[in-house]
């Protein structure tokens, strides 16, 4: 390989970041102010650092490294088997293991340091080393450079630990390697009883307690005071830069161990020493959390319940264990880092977890919030918050303006698109209030991924928006229902068909009057495409998002039908008002629509399935006398398989009808299928799959009326629109009298 | 027990995702394997059948099926 080519093979693809324009990472921070840190001149909450109790800005700490500099200066410069051991460092070892109740320390550089460096140290390729599946990197790296065998057990999974000890066999020594506080979620290992599996499989616990010391316990003495654990037989490490607002890490044990570790392993007596101002900060650390961490720790809990009460009332999906941490499910990298910038908008700093750090989909941002802030630092924040604009980690809740939801900037009033009446283009400076009603099951929940593209491709444009993950189709309708009441200004159905006709649904009261002054838009990420197809609303999701937000709008006339709930005689004694987009069928139509609602569509996709269940359909389907009222004029058809009543032009699956209405047409197209044949079927499919015109004869016919009424004699024929059964027959259908502003693709 | 559903029962209790695990899955991008919990899969294959496996076995191998094809095929296992 050409050296070229060697160090092109090393680039980072950092296009994620890019496209966001937002790169958290290595981000220069100018300093600290009274615990506040600041970037390019700009004041921050930090949330992302692992300063627990607010060390690393306490004076007395400075005071002690600043002295410790001017009596042995700034570093020995040496490792510490040689010149680099000053009397501060083994004074701060002698501490650390009276602090955790150990028989002895020794400190490295860093406990990444420590723990790559220990296991090269302790084991063999004779072992056997059994590491929690969450384990930090260091414990990873270094359980895997010591090159022995390594069997990962399932995060805290206690069954699964034993299943895997009691089948160990053969292995000189058998190690159990966890961490006391998982960073990234804030679990907590169930240390007290890893350590009694251990006793009783002759294992060597390892825990890394770098989150936990100065954090848990009663005292702050980590984990082995939080778990009540005596006479810790384990190996013990942990860093000093977390809560002890410091660097360094440390490794405890008994005697024996630690002597090992002075004289023989490399990663510390070939390193440099911790310089001694450090070690004077971490001795001055630990005086302090002896003597104030009743004060401190009450504090920091606090702190922390009432962040995590605010992020839960702002709907956020919270994946926070019983540590200090609170962990944001943020799904994919893409939508962590989007979540990540928002609080940085905000001026509130935060860790996003992305892969390879977590495993894909599972990105995570993390919010220490410690106890660095007091009553109006957290007044302050707390105001911070509830200024985010969640990109879509709202499940079932829109948050309304009133609820701290997105800051609702008003539109301006619509100016009128020249050669397009009708249509308005809105948008402009002021910014809308966007609710998106997502269902995450529409494609069998395949939409999932979609609805990540959806939130990237937001987050990019910088859009204000919220977003409720609807459980059902008629949760849908109820979720529009409350924002069109709310005073939201746009609510946009995500989904297929059926999810966006619920959203249409609640723009409308019973009488098809509108609800508010709200546009509706649209974005396709489910299995039917065909309201975004006939509105002009482009199905790519990029391409959609870009439409919604250039706000073309058009006001469209939607059917109104009325329909009955029970298939069961007598007429009338239950029906229902619903508004459809596209088309409403009964007979055949609405059968066709069960069967391939069914699931086939899964398999097959869209217009496979759909065509494969109308050919089964047409082979089982009885043909119906019915009584069709068209403006009063009633006349009754025999052999009828189906009538299509409707606005536009796709109406399902592909299939295309050819019509003369206009967009401000208050009538609607009535579309019979009668005295069908097999002979004739293949015109039919022909003249609806090709959207020719249709020719009215004996088996298709067309034609057009304000005001329908289907009713049949004998049997009831079953009632859909836009995709989905609803009812029975009897039913009317008309133009609802409100027309819809529905944000399109194109003017016209 | 077919070495089908041997195999994705092994891959069900040494993985998070419990549910919805086929043929078809995809290790990583379906049941988010990284790399120590490709190692537990491993593990515990080796334990069953008696094998020893490489992690570099792996490389290629993306869904359960092609884990039952790499059991069959270089293994031998039934």
């Amino acid at each position: 390989m050409q050296p070229g080519q060697f160090y092109e093979s090393l680039a980072i693809d950092k296009s994620p970041l890019d496209a966001l324009r937002f790169n958290p990472y290595y981000l220069p921070l100018d300093g600290l102010r009274q615990g506040r840190p600041r970037v390019r001149g700009e004041t921050y909450f930090d949330l992302a650092s692992n300063d627990y109790l607010g060390l690393a800005s306490d004076n007395r700490i400075h005071e002690a490294m600043t002295e410790a500099i001017r009596e042995y200066g700034a570093s020995m410069c040496g490792t510490p088997i040689a010149t680099g051991y000053a009397p501060i460092l083994a004074e701060l070892e002698r501490q650390l293991a009276r602090f955790t109740g150990l028989e002895a320390a020794v400190v490295f550089p860093s406990c990444y340091q420590a723990n790559v460096a220990l296991f090269g140290c302790i084991a063999t390729r004779q072992d056997v080393i059994f590491v929690d599946h969450y384990a930090h990197a260091s414990l990873g790296q270094g359980i895997r450079a010591a090159g022995c065998k390594v069997k990962p057990f399932l995060h805290n999974d206690l069954q699964h630990l034993q299943r895997q000890l009691e089948a160990a066999a053969g292995f000189r020594q058998i190690f159990v390697v966890t961490e006391s506080v998982f960073s990234t979620e804030g679990s907590i290992a169930p240390l007290g009883e890893i350590v009694e599996l251990c006793g009783r499989y002759n294992a060597i616990p390892v825990v890394d307690d770098s989150h936990g010391i100065g954090v848990l316990g009663k005292s702050g003495r980590g984990i082995l005071e939080e778990k009540a654990i005596a006479n810790y037989p384990g190996i013990y490490t942990a860093s000093l830069g977390k809560a002890l607002g410091n660097a360094g890490g440390v490794i405890a044990g008994n005697n024996l161990l630690v002597d090992a570790l002075r004289y023989a392993c490399p990663g510390l007596i070939y390193s440099t020493a911790l310089p001694p101002s450090c070690a004077a900060g971490a001795l001055c650390a630990l005086e302090i959390i002896r003597n104030e961490f009743a004060r401190l720790g009450p504090t920091m809990w606090d702190n922390h319940r009432c962040l995590l009460d605010t992020l839960r009332r702002r709907g956020l999906d919270l994946r926070s264990g019983p540590a200090p941490i609170a962990a944001i499910h943020g799904g994919s990298a893409e939508n962590t880092l989007v979540l990540a910038r928002e609080f940085f908008d905000h001026r509130i700093l935060a860790t996003p977890f992305v892969p390879p750090s977590v495993p894909d989909g599972k990105g995570t941002l993390r919010l220490i919030i410690g106890a660095k802030l007091d009553d109006s630092g957290m007044k302050e924040l707390m105001r911070a918050l509830d200024g985010l604009s969640l990109p879509g980690f709202t499940p079932q809740h829109p948050v309304s303006p009133a609820d701290g939801g997105a800051p609702a900037g008003k539109l301006p009033e619509p100016d009128a698109l020249s050669g397009a009446p009708r249509t308005t283009r809105r948008g402009g400076t002021a910014r809308a209030t966007y609710l998106f009603i997502a269902n995450p099951s529409a494609r069998d929940g395949r939409a999932r991924k979609k609805l990540d593209q959806l939130r990237l491709e937001l987050g990019r444009r910088r859009v204000k928006f919220d977003l409720a993950l609807c459980e059902g189709l008629e949760h849908a309708r109820t979720l529009s229902e409350e924002a069109n009441r709310s005073g939201c200004d746009v609510v946009v159905g995500v989904g297929g068909d059926g999810t966006i006709n619920r959203v249409l649904n609640g723009f409308f009261d019973a009488n098809g009057q509108r609800l508010s002054s709200a546009r509706m838009g649209a974005i396709h990420v489910g299995t039917s495409p065909d309201f975004c197809r006939s509105y002009g609303v482009p199905l790519d999701v990029p391409a959609a998002v870009e439409a919604l937000l250039a706000g073309v709008t058009r006001q469209i006339r939607v059917g109104k039908v009325v329909w009955e709930t029970s298939p069961e005689r007598p007429h009338g004694s239950a029906s229902r008002t619903a508004f459809f987009g596209c088309c409403a069928n009964i007979g055949l139509g609405a059968s066709l629509a069960r069967l391939a609602n069914g699931g086939i569509r899964k398999y097959a996709g869209d217009f496979v399935g759909t065509f494969a269940c109308l050919l089964r359909v047409l082979l089982q389907y009885r043909p119906q006398t019915m009584t069709l009222e068209m403006d009063g004029r009633p006349q009754k058809l025999d052999k009828l398989y189906n009538i299509a009543v409707g606005k536009t032009h796709y109406i399902a699956s592909g299939i295309k009808v050819r019509h003369e209405l206009q967009e401000q047409d208050d009538r609607l197209y009535v579309m019979c299928l009668r005295d069908l044949s097999w002979s004739r079927l293949g015109h039919v499919l022909w003249t609806l799959y090709r959207g020719k015109p249709i020719a009215s004869g004996r088996c298709l016919s067309m034609a057009y009326a304000k005001h329908i009424r289907l009713d049949a004699a004998s049997a009831r024929p079953e009632v859909e629109f836009d995709g989905d059964p609803a009812g029975w027959c009897p039913c009317r259908i008309e133009t609802a009298p409100d027309s819809l502003d529905l944000i399109v693709g194109q003017p016209s | 027990m077919k070495l089908e559903e041997k195999v994705i029962a092994i891959i069900q209790s040494n993985t998070e995702e419990k549910e919805g695990i086929t043929i078809g899955s995809d290790l990583r991008k379906g049941l988010r394997l990284d790399s120590f919990g490709t190692l537990m899969v491993i593990n515990a294959l080796e334990d069953t059948f008696e094998i020893e496996l490489e992690e570099a076995d792996f490389a290629h191998v993306n869904t359960v099926g092609d884990v039952v094809s790499l059991l069959r095929d270089k293994y031998a296992c039934v």
